[in-house]
């Protein structure tokens, strides 16, 4: 199973349209606390676990209660306008 | 990202799964010192990115931060184990490409040793050895850890158990001079060496490049993004569209010097065919 992004209000992002996103797959990343999309910022070599658009393709954040082996196992995630992953939860 | 694997003709050093010991070789680089590491106390929300990281001679992942020098250590000034989520970053060897290589992904507990003979003990190596030995008993220095380690390339996720630190604390050949060689050619090469690969010429493996609209980013036809004694990988870059390409070096049969991997590359651009007017690719 591969999660969707249901949504993104980050409208900066060059991937986003109409709240949608755009990209790929997507990568969750982010610096302290936030779990944050890393799509956003630079061209990303490592390959997604999915290739369905619109979809997280890995990651990160290990300690979330929804990682698997850096596959996210939520059924859908929503990303706010700062680009962080609100559906994020620590086990 | 689609991935498409190139594989004739196989050199006989790597047949075995070839894939697989260049990720593996990936791994143990970036353990023992490469990229840039990121620790989160997940818990305290606390993040301290300022720390060098290695693997001890006895196959520990050790890491190292000079507190009260630019910053306090903040929630990981403790005597406590701390649970931590570590991230180690690798970007482009080209520092003109913003691209983010790899990543290797742990979560462990950080035990901060609590005095020189304990750091003694630990046999440390490399840009570790080399910060304690110059800035004294100021250095805080921890252990983490861990299980499992998981590296994310372009290759997808490989997840290893702890044994992968005692191959980390190896110390392998000295890539430097194959680096140096790399780097210096010039991009329309690279390029040639990348569509060698993607017309099937060359062994290798090639992934797709998910581009945003704005490719301002890509200064030339190809770039240089790692370099490893198993394989040199490149981004191609042709109109709005790209693919990182990894070209498999063929490996000597007795122990390889230094200068082995140079031979190979140069041996390795001589059997390009003649220069090729470059287009767009359908």
């Amino acid at each position: 199973m591969t999660t969707a992004v249901r949504s993104c209000a980050a409208t900066s992002c060059s991937f986003n349209n109409n709240a949608d996103c755009n990209a790929l797959a997507i990568t969750i990343a982010g610096a302290e606390s936030q779990a944050s999309c890393g799509t956003f910022v630079q061209l990303d070599a490592r390959r997604p676990v999915t290739s369905d658009a619109g979809r997280v393709g890995a990651c990160h954040r290990l300690e979330c209660s929804y990682n698997s082996d850096l596959m996210c196992t939520a059924e859908g995630i929503e990303v706010t306008d700062t680009a962080t992953c609100a559906t994020y939860t620590v086990a | 990202m689609s991935s498409t694997s190139h594989t004739s003709p196989t050199p006989a050093s790597m047949a075995a799964n070839p894939r697989a010991a260049h990720a593996r070789s990936v791994t143990g680089r970036i353990l023992a010192g490469e990229g840039a590491i990121e620790l989160t106390a997940y818990r305290a929300g606390e993040t301290l990115s300022s720390a060098v990281h290695g693997v001890s001679r006895s196959g520990q992942l050790v890491v190292a931060d000079i507190p009260n020098l630019f910053h306090s250590l903040g929630g990981f000034h403790t005597a406590d184990d701390i649970e931590v989520r570590a991230d180690i970053v690798k970007d482009s060897a080209d520092h003109r490409l913003a691209l983010r290589l790899a990543s290797l992904h742990l979560l462990g507990t950080l035990r901060w040793c609590r005095d020189t003979e304990e750091v003694g003990a630990l046999g440390l190596q490399g840009q570790l050895a080399d910060l304690v030995q110059d800035v004294g008993p100021r250095v805080r220095v921890g252990v983490i850890s861990t299980e499992r380690i998981l590296l994310h390339d372009c290759s997808g996720v490989t997840a290893y158990d702890a044994a992968i630190l005692a191959d980390a604390a190896t110390a392998a050949p000295s890539t430097d001079a194959l680096h140096d060689a790399v780097m210096s050619t010039a991009a329309e090469t690279l390029a040639d060496v990348a569509d060698a690969v993607l017309d099937d010429i060359l062994p290798g493996w090639t992934e797709r490049l998910d581009l945003p609209e704005d490719t301002s980013v890509v200064a030339d036809p190809a770039h240089c993004v790692d370099v490893d004694r198993h394989c040199v990988t490149l981004a191609r870059f042709t109109g709005d569209q790209g693919w990182v390409v990894q070209v498999p070096l063929p490996s000597p049969a007795h122990a390889p010097s230094a200068q082995d991997g140079v031979i190979a590359w140069r041996h390795l651009l001589d059997s390009l065919p003649a220069r090729r007017i470059t287009a767009p690719r359908p």
